[in-house]
């Protein structure tokens, strides 16, 4: 019979019966599989941190764009001033329509100030509402939100009434929760341009960018030199000996909007282009010795630095994609340089003498006044504000014509590749 | 709980493998006859035992001494890895309803007379499901309630399960002491023995 006598005969022989294994083998094969574990572990957890800060970089850029879009004219957070983004024509035409209302229908003087304020904004929207067929889908929609801003902004006139008097109608108290419920609600207001459609035909960016504004500048450029119709030998030995810096420039334009996306920039322009002038210098001396007079001839390495400085008027054409927060555009136009400066000292024709000329005392070689240069650049606008913008712009300037007389024996020309930045403000 | 198994226990909770190396060498070889008595073959319970040595290092820290002996907390790990090792690789059990019905013989004598790896091999063939009832049961001490919560399964399956290994142990045993009668017979007809 199978019995309990059997279960416990089994159970005692095999209790804590070792089997024949070689543990120190077992112990390498353990320690090997725990290593690789814990490798592919540490790449998972390394995978999974770059995956979670790309997720949370995803969703900060994301939640950004969103508040950046939300700060715009068509959004309005509520813990802001709502009435910010919009004009004062849009705010005095509102203030307007609910005075005419309330002198029309202010007939419950007993009515308490918050009820009282809801519900002018309220018939005063909707009669706007009937108005406007075109935006009346629209408006519709926005009433409800409408007419919390609109309730938010004038409850910040009753905060005492507010605090003294407890509301008591339920529209009331859930009105007032709203901004503790939803502390970074973000609600929508019909913008200007919605409101009035003739008015702002180019839009409610018409306000902050197709206005009237100015603008500031820093480029910093690698200067291309082209010395060309001379002596080849000479080209050689200038290019040997001058080697082109960086050449600086700014500027300060005004822009008017021609069109929607088109506007016209003129100003001022300097530029400053440096150029370093490198050679051994020789010079012979006479040392009278005992019996004779003995000629030594010394070298020294000199360098100088030539600087031709340009002024003059830009005049350009900008064609500007705008969105919410950026605006990118491409830029074109002529600079007209009205004047230049120069300064140093360039080898003359017969180095091989040692000569060099003094540029501000050669007055023939360098123009005095100069045409015009071609410009092209594209840009990146950050909107900071509603007035200022930075940005961000790279091309390149081009002048065709040479910058030395016709009569010189070297023609130079120069093309200038930039990067630079700016702000641009605009003037109301 | 003895002193040699706390110093293990601490050098673990601080990583000296040194320690971790004694802790294996120690209950290597108990432990993998708790894992051979769940695998099938002994590449099975070697991959098993090693799976379970890794948890124990991980898990160390969960250790209490006041429940109970090191050893046994080490055999459960081994245990359920090996059960969990077994419904990974195969996700049902194998269901075998129609168990030899064998009749009674003297088997006890059988086993006494078996050695450990004879008895170790012949449980070894228990069919899975079966066989992890019979260990659970008999030589580990877990009641029914316990096995049904193990595996997953009904008190009853655990019961009629556990009844069916015995019937099939049994079989084996039988068959186990036939062959052993030959075996004389077999090395005499080998040997040229008269």
């Amino acid at each position: 019979m199978y019995t309990d006598h059997l279960d416990n005969d089994i159970r005692n022989r095999l209790k804590r019966y070792p089997s024949d294994l070689d543990a120190g083998l077992l112990w390498k094969k353990i320690d090997a599989k725990r290593s690789a574990t814990s490798n592919r572990r540490r790449k998972w957890r390394l995978l999974t941190t770059m995956l979670l800060l790309c997720l949370f970089a995803g969703c900060g850029t994301v939640m950004t764009f969103t508040a950046i879009q939300a700060s715009q004219s068509k959004f309005t957070v509520l813990h802001h001033d709502p009435i910010q983004p919009q004009s004062a024509h849009y705010k005095k035409r509102l203030t307007q329509m609910i005075v005419q209302h309330t002198i029309k229908n202010d007939t419950k003087d007993q009515e308490n100030p918050i009820d009282k304020t809801v519900r002018l904004v309220s018939e005063v929207s909707s009669n706007f509402h009937k108005s406007s067929q075109k935006q009346n889908e629209f408006l519709k929609r926005k009433t409800n939100l409408a007419f919390e801003l609109q309730y938010k902004s004038n409850s910040m006139q009753h905060i005492d009434t507010l605090q003294k008097a407890p509301p008591k109608t339920k529209s009331n108290i859930e009105l007032l929760k709203l901004p503790t419920l939803f502390p970074f609600r973000i609600t929508r207001l019909p913008t200007e341009q919605q409101l009035y459609p003739l008015k702002t035909a180019n839009s409610i960016e018409a306000s902050t960018i197709n206005t009237i504004s100015w603008s500031a500048y820093f480029n910093g450029s690698h200067a291309i030199r082209k010395l060309s119709g001379g002596a080849s030998d000479y080209v050689i030995l200038r290019n040997s000996l001058e080697r082109r810096n960086m050449s600086r420039s700014g500027g300060l334009l005004v822009n008017f909007p021609l069109a929607k996306r088109l506007s016209l920039s003129s100003g001022i322009h300097y530029q400053k282009t440096i150029e370093k002038l490198s050679y051994q210098h020789v010079s012979s001396s006479i040392i009278r010795t005992a019996n004779e007079l003995v000629q030594r001839n010394t070298l020294r390495n000199k360098t100088h630095y030539n600087t031709i400085e340009q002024i003059g008027v830009p005049i350009l054409i900008s064609y500007t994609k705008n969105t919410n927060r950026w605006s990118l555009g491409l830029r074109c136009g002529s600079i007209l340089n009205l004047n230049q400066w120069v300064n140093g000292e360039i080898p003359a024709m017969k180095f091989g003498e040692g000569n060099f000329m003094q540029i501000n005392q050669e007055g023939r070689v360098y123009k005095s006044r100069i045409g015009a240069s071609i410009i092209s650049s594209l840009f990146a606008r950050y909107k900071l504000s509603p007035s200022y913008q930075i940005y961000i712009n790279s091309g390149i300037n081009y002048l065709p014509g040479s910058i030395t007389h016709n009569d010189y024996v070297l023609d130079q020309r120069y093309t200038f590749l930039f990067f630079g930045i700016g702000i641009k403000g605009s003037i109301n | 709980m003895n002193k040699r198994d706390i110093d293990i226990v601490h050098g673990c909770l601080r990583g000296d493998k040194s320690f971790e190396r004694l802790l294996v060498e120690t209950y290597a070889a108990e432990l993998m006859t708790v894992s051979r008595r769940y695998a099938r073959t002994w590449e099975e319970a070697e991959d098993v035992l090693q799976d379970a040595f890794i948890k124990i290092f991980n898990h160390i820290d969960q250790f209490d001494e006041k429940k109970g002996e090191l050893y046994y907390w080490m055999r459960t790990i081994v245990i359920r890895t090996a059960l969990r090792d077994y419904k990974r690789k195969f996700p049902r059990t194998e269901d075998i309803t129609a168990a030899a019905q064998i009749q009674e013989n003297k088997i006890i004598d059988v086993v006494d007379k078996l050695q450990e790896e004879d008895l170790l091999n012949i449980i070894s063939k228990i069919p899975d499901g079966y066989r992890q009832v019979f260990n659970l049961y008999v030589i580990d001490g877990f009641s029914h309630k316990e096995i049904s919560q193990i595996l997953s399964i009904s008190e009853s399956t655990s019961r009629s399960q556990l009844t069916r290994a015995k019937s099939i142990l049994r079989r084996k045993l039988k068959n186990y002491k036939s062959y052993a009668k030959c075996i004389p017979i077999t090395l005499t007809m080998t040997l040229g023995i008269d």
